[in-house]
Formats: structure tokens, sequence, C-alpha cells
């Protein structure tokens, strides 16, 4: 992305000229302090909030130039954990981390092995008729991140994934995140936990009031 | 993980996702909704029908008229005397009038009996009574009937009913105000409660949509969803509402005595077109506000 900014009616100037650069297959954190604009970035990146200015790129297309299908179609190849879950309450476990599945157009034949199969590799395969209210915090993170995933998106978006867990559960989430790098999703995770930073050496992007103070190693735009 | 494949067309899946949030509000709805519309169905209907018993009471009195005829004294049989011989030959000669009828003495007694009571005596015998209906279409000159009356039977009096009319127009002037009024502020508030509680359910959605977008859902498909869950929950309660409020006026109809079959020929297509107006309106209303909010929610999206 390049020169971005963001305006909320409400308030100007929430990030202000902008410009990163994840590569393909990368894991970067973006950090700063609360308030800083890590939400807002994100959103900006899976397109839930226009840019005021400048030039955002996903997937190498500029996103101006997309219809709002296209759109649609970009965003059903991310997955994005949001920092508060936004888990459906009235859906069984298995249905939230299903919905993606259903609504995107990519429904197939075997997605319910691959729905329980998913739910296995997070630790929650006993949890699949569960309604999301009855797990714990930890829990809640690890269905979020399943249903971020189910459509095997080529970029991840993670808010604070590691935020309402102790530090061991933080480190078993990463880990759980690392390994989908590994199998090739770029993986970008928002965080102000200086024990994550320490423990994983991942380039990270550093916002301060909005600004990028210190783009991590590659410095160049997605 | 791998690679998703691209430029996977987008088919909708056919079945609701159930994913309307606040399922307290859901299970609301239609019972709002219903009772929404029993009460306007209910209301407009006997407001309706005040009116109709207003408008018939009127037809009968705009029809009937009477013919007072003073007779000579000393006749063994009032139909034999002269004047009223001439003054009915004058009304058949009539062109516009029906069922011209002279009332047997027991008839003429009851009904001006009590009013002359004390002028009567042996110079002054009960007068006779014709009663006769106009025909409708026909329009007979009041003023030119009395003149003629008059030259063939001096001292005679045609009533019109013109003080019953007059009362009976008023009132149904004011009932028809009424009725439109109370019509008017029903639709106002049906509508405008369906599009409140329709609104604020749709703003508890915003959550929801962006989970749906993220997940790389197309607008029309999120419209769909919600448009057709709310459409669904709309056409349940305001059916049943518009439903039982129909019914609750069919019984009160087939049970009071005096059912006119005029009544239910007019009273029953209004019935069920009040009933239709209401139940569309809310439905509609429905839908077009969730569709307006979802898709003013999609628009703050990129
Ligand atoms: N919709 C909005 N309207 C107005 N201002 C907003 C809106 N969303 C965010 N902001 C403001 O933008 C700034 C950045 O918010 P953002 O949520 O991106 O911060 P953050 O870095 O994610 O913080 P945290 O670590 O607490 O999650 C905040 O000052 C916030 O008040
Ligand atoms: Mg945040």
């Amino acid at each position: 992305m390049d020169q971005i900014s963001v305006d909320f009616p409400a308030r100007l100037g929430v990030l202000q000229d902008v410009s990163l650069r994840v590569p393909s297959g990368g894991f970067r954190f973006v950090t700063g302090a609360s308030g800083a604009g890590k939400t807002t970035l994100l959103r900006l990146m899976f397109l839930g909030i226009q840019p005021s200015q400048g030039r955002l790129e996903v997937f190498g297309r500029d996103t101006r130039k997309l219809s709002r299908d296209q759109k649609a179609l970009v965003r059903s190849r991310l997955g994005v954990v949001f920092q508060d879950f936004r888990l459906i309450d009235h859906l069984s476990v298995y249905d939230n981390v299903a919905l993606p599945l259903r609504v995107s157009g990519k429904a197939r034949k075997g997605d319910r092995d691959y729905v329980h199969e998913l739910l296995h590799w997070v630790g929650l395969g006993e949890h699949a008729d569960v309604r999301p209210e009855q797990l714990s915090g930890g829990q809640k993170q690890r269905v979020a991140i399943a249903r971020a995933v189910i459509n095997r998106p080529n970029l991840l978006l993670a808010d604070e994934p590691t935020g309402n867990v102790d530090d061991g559960i933080g480190i078993k989430l990463m880990r759980l995140l690392e390994e989908l790098n590994k199998l090739g999703t770029t993986v970008v995770v928002a965080t102000h936990s200086a024990a994550l930073l320490e423990r994983f050496d991942y380039p990270a992007i550093h916002l301060e009031g909005g600004r990028v103070k210190a783009a991590g190693q590659s410095g160049a735009a997605p | 993980m791998p690679e998703a494949k691209s430029g996977v067309h987008h088919a909708a899946p056919h079945e609701p996702l159930l994913i309307f949030r606040g399922q307290a509000v859901a299970r609301l709805l239609p019972v709002l909704l219903g009772l929404m519309s029993l009460l306007a169905v209910f209301f407009v209907l006997q407001s309706m029908q005040r009116l109709f018993v207003i408008q018939s009471a009127l037809r009968v009195a705009d029809g009937e008229l009477t013919v007072i005829v003073p007779t000579a004294p000393g006749l063994p049989d009032t139909t034999e005397d002269p004047a009223l011989r001439r003054a009915l030959d004058v009304l058949e000669a009539t062109v516009g009038l029906t069922r011209i009828r002279t009332l047997d003495e027991a008839a003429t007694r009851r009904l001006i009996g009590d009013t002359l009571k004390a002028g009567l005596g042996a110079q002054v015998p009960l007068p006779a009574v014709i009663t006769l209906g106009r025909t409708p279409r026909v329009e007979v000159s009041m003023t030119e009937l009395r003149r003629v009356l008059e030259r063939a039977a001096p001292g005679s009096v045609l009533d019109d009913n013109a003080a019953l009319r007059s009362q009976l127009s008023a009132q149904r002037l004011a009932e028809a105000g009424s009725t439109a009024a109370l019509l008017a502020v029903l639709l106002l508030v049906v509508s405008a409660t369906t599009v409140l509680t329709i609104s604020q359910s749709m703003d508890l959605q915003a959550p929801v949509i962006e989970v749906l977008l993220m997940s790389g859902a197309p607008d029309r498909l999120i419209i769909r969803q919600f448009t057709g869950f709310v459409w669904r929950l709309a056409l349940l309660g305001a059916g049943l509402g518009a439903g039982t409020g129909c019914g609750l006026q069919l019984l009160l109809w087939l049970r009071s005595p005096a059912s006119d079959p005029a009544l239910t020929a007019t009273l029953l297509p209004a019935l069920v077109l009040v009933a239709v107006i209401i139940f569309a309106l809310i439905v509609l209303l429905a839908t077009v506000t969730t569709r307006w909010r979802v898709t003013g929610k999609l628009r703050q999206s990129f």
C-alpha cells in the first residue's frame, strides 16, 4: 500500500501516509500502542473500510479498479481473526467455522470432514456442537482462527490473536499461525505483546499515532 | 494449506443461514408485527361498520315518505274519504313513487295516535296515513308534490324525513371523518413501528455483516439472507395478525342478531381488503427497510 490515509467522519487522520508492503508468503507483526491504528490498518487490508487517500493493492490488484463482486472474491482469499472474535452466538462452533465456506460459494463435497479436521487441528475436535458462549477466551480465539483459515486464505490477518489468553496459550496460537505460514499463507499479526515480539523474530510494522515509524526489515509494499 | 482456487464463481447457497443476530428479537418481531396488524384490522373494521350502519339507515330514510291526509268527520270508513282517494290518485300518477299503501286504523293509531290524542274527537277524526317509497333513480320534486297534494287534499302533510336525514348525514360525515383519521393514524403508526423495529434489529446485525463480508460473501447474498429472513418473519407475523383480526370481526358479526345480508355483502369484501392492505404494508415495509439498512451497512465498507 502506498501513502494511504484513513479518515473517519468522527475522527480524521487515524492513519496518515502509510506506505508498506507485505511480500507474499511473509510473516509480519503490526505493533503500536492502543489506539495507534493497528485494527484500522487490518480493516483496510481486508477491504473493510475505504482509504480516503492513496493506493491500496491486494494480491497485486489495485482495489480502486475492482467491482464489488471482485472485492468479494478478493476477500474470499483472505482470512481475518477479529480482535473481538465476532463469533455468531446462536450458531454452533461447527457452523461458525463452516460459515465462510457457505457464503463464499466455495462449498464442496468433503467440507464436513474438512471442518472437523480443522477443528481437531486447533484442538477443538470435541467442541463442534457447542455454542461459542460455552467456550473459554482461548477456545473462542481458536474457533476464530479456524474460521479465518477454512477458505484456505492466501493472506491471514489476525488482530491481537493472543490478547485474551495467557502467554502459554498465546505461544501455542502463534505456533499455529507459523504452521500456516510455512504452508504458504502470508500472515499479518497485530499485537502489543512485548513477550510475543521477543520470542518470535519476525519483522514488525510499528505504528505511532497513525504513522509507520519502523517497517521491519523488508520495507517494501502488498 | 493448499492454495485456494481463484475465480470461483459465486454460487450462493439457497438454504437460509440463520445468521440473524439477536434471536430474542427474531422471535419478538413476528409477535409485534402480528399484534399491530391485528389491532389495525380490527379497529378499522369496527369504524367501517359504524359508517355502514349509518349509511344504510340513511338509505332507508331517503326512500321513505309519509303523507298524512285529514279525513272528513262522520264517515264510517276513512278509506272511503274522497280527499284520501284524490290524494292516492295523485300519488299513483306520479312517476318515481312505489309501495303506496294506506295504513289501517291500528297502525295509524300506533304511528300518530299518541301525538294527536288530545286534539281528536267527534269533529276531528283520525287522519289517514299513506306510506310510500321513492324509487332510487327518479328524482321527484318534493315542493311540486306538496303543491299537487294540497290541491287534491287540502291540509295534507308530506313528510320526507328531512330532519332525520340531515341528522344522519351529519353523523355520516363525522363517522367518515373519524374512520379516515383512524385509518391514517393506524397506517402511520404501523409503518413507523415496522420501520423503527426493523431498523433497530438490523443495526444489531452490523458485526455479522462484517463477518460475512470478510468471508467473501457477495453483496446480493448478504442482502438476500437478511431480507429473506425478515420476509419470512413478517409473512408469519402480519399474516397471523391480520387473520386473527378478521376472525375476531367475523365472530362479532355472526353473533350480532341483526345481521343484515347487505352488511355482509358490503363489509365482507371490505374486511378482506383492509386485512390484505395492512398485511401487505407490513410485509413490504419490513422487507424494504431490511434491504435499505443492509445496503447502507455494505456501502460503509470498501
Ligand atoms: N469507526 C471509527 N470512527 C472514528 N474513530 C475511529 C473509528 N475506528 C477507530 N477509530 C479511532 O482510530 C484510532 C485507531 O484505532 P484502532 O482501533 O485502529 O487502534 P488499535 O491500534 O487497534 O488499538 P488497540 O490496541 O486498542 O486495539 C483510535 O483513536 C480510534 O478511536
Ligand atoms: Mg485494535
